[in-house]
């Protein structure tokens, strides 16, 4: 047990190294800010703020996959450079964000146009606000409140709540979505761990594959599919490459060793 | 019952013929799209694909590329992405295969 948490420090205090040498200094969330993307190709000259994109929101209602395959979302911020052209066109925010689709049987407000009245600039700033909303802060809140907690991250565990019910995500977009034959089920399994007294890591290749599909990951995250095929260190994943693509900005951080390290010893 | 007289029946027919036409052209999804889905369908399959399957899968994904390249820029956008990943996925099987092929 010892061993571990001096593994687990020492890995801290790694990439703590890492970014100090990399000459920035990264400030941990707040669980309300965990997971939040700022969105800013277009924006500023259209005369709007940047997106604040709040990952919470639309996790708890749809799987990684209708965002990150079927709508085409890519995996780091501002990479998909996103139009309000291509939203009123029906494609990425545009997909949902429409005025006619609904979640929960309530409408989804449409994405804000290329052009706007006064009125309508309000619901733009929905999504194009800088500023600190207390409104958005206390939905979280509220929101946390109803889940299963979790230490790190934004507090919420989100596996769990899928598996207690709390949550029910929508995997199709009618329209967008293409219905494919059930997948095979894809078991779990154990990697070994490269540091004595560190526990094997449980990979939950159900859970992966079910939230995100093969795609997502293989091989553009993962070259291998035979177990093992790629090799990585935890310097990496806290470069934010293999399991630091998500973990640590979306999904649950890598500094919460035992979630992953979790073969029983 | 009454019956409609013979010019407005003719009238009445043709509406509904172009009704129906008009449906099926706004419900009728382009070829390129209806190719796409069927194509992109396989992925969740992808690990239990034999060679030759994927190997066409793969060749479909470079002419249907072709093909939305030459759509507008959302389409483009979007599209060309999501075909990427699919062939991305199907290529990596075939190299995958490829190499399983002699050990066995």
């Amino acid at each position: 047990m010892k061993k571990i948490f001096l593994v687990c420090t020492m890995l801290l205090m790694g990439s703590s190294l890492l970014w100090a040498a990399g000459g920035s200094k990264k400030r941990k969330p707040l669980p309300y800010d965990f997971g939040a993307v700022t969105i800013s190709n277009y924006s500023q000259q259209a005369g709007m703020a940047p997106v604040v994109f709040d990952h919470w929101v639309h996790r708890k209602n749809y799987t990684c996959r209708v965002c990150h395959v079927d709508i085409g979302f890519g995996m780091t911020a501002n990479s998909t450079k996103i139009r309000a052209t291509d939203n009123a066109k029906g494609y990425f925010c545009g997909s949902c964000h429409n005025g006619k689709s609904t979640l929960n049987k309530s409408k989804i407000f449409a994405s804000c146009a290329t052009s706007y009245s006064r009125e309508e600039y309000t619901r733009c700033q929905r999504c194009h606000a800088l500023e600190k909303d207390p409104a958005r802060e206390e939905a979280f809140f509220s929101f946390l409140a109803t889940m299963p907690k979790e230490t790190f991250g934004n507090g919420i565990n989100w596996e769990k709540a899928e598996e207690m019910g709390a949550l029910k995500l929508v995997d199709q977009l009618d329209g967008v979505s293409i219905k494919k034959v059930g997948m095979k089920t894809q078991n779990d399994f154990a990697l070994k761990s490269k540091v004595d007294g560190m526990p094997d890591i449980i990979f939950s290749h159900t859970k992966h594959t079910v939230w995100n599909g093969c795609e997502l990951c293989h091989p553009d995250i993962f070259v291998g599919i035979k177990r093992g095929a790629t090799k990585y260190t935890m310097i990496e994943l806290f470069d934010g490459k293999y399991c630091g693509v998500c973990h640590d900005k979306v999904a649950f951080p890598q500094t919460d060793c035992k979630r992953c390290h979790a073969k029983p010893v | 019952m009454t019956t409609l007289p013979g010019k407005l029946r003719i009238a009445f027919l043709t509406g509904l013929l172009c009704l129906w036409l008009i449906q099926a052209v706004a419900w009728g999804e382009e070829p390129w799209r209806t190719d796409f889905d069927d194509i992109c369908a396989k992925t969740d399959q992808a690990m239990t694909l034999t060679l030759p399957e994927l190997n066409l899968l793969v060749e479909r994904c470079g002419a249907l590329q072709k093909v939305i390249e030459v759509q507008e820029e959302s389409v483009r956008k979007v599209f060309l992405k999501r075909l990427q990943m699919c062939k991305n996925l199907y290529a990596y099987m075939v190299e995958f295969k490829k190499n399983e092929q002699p050990s066995k």
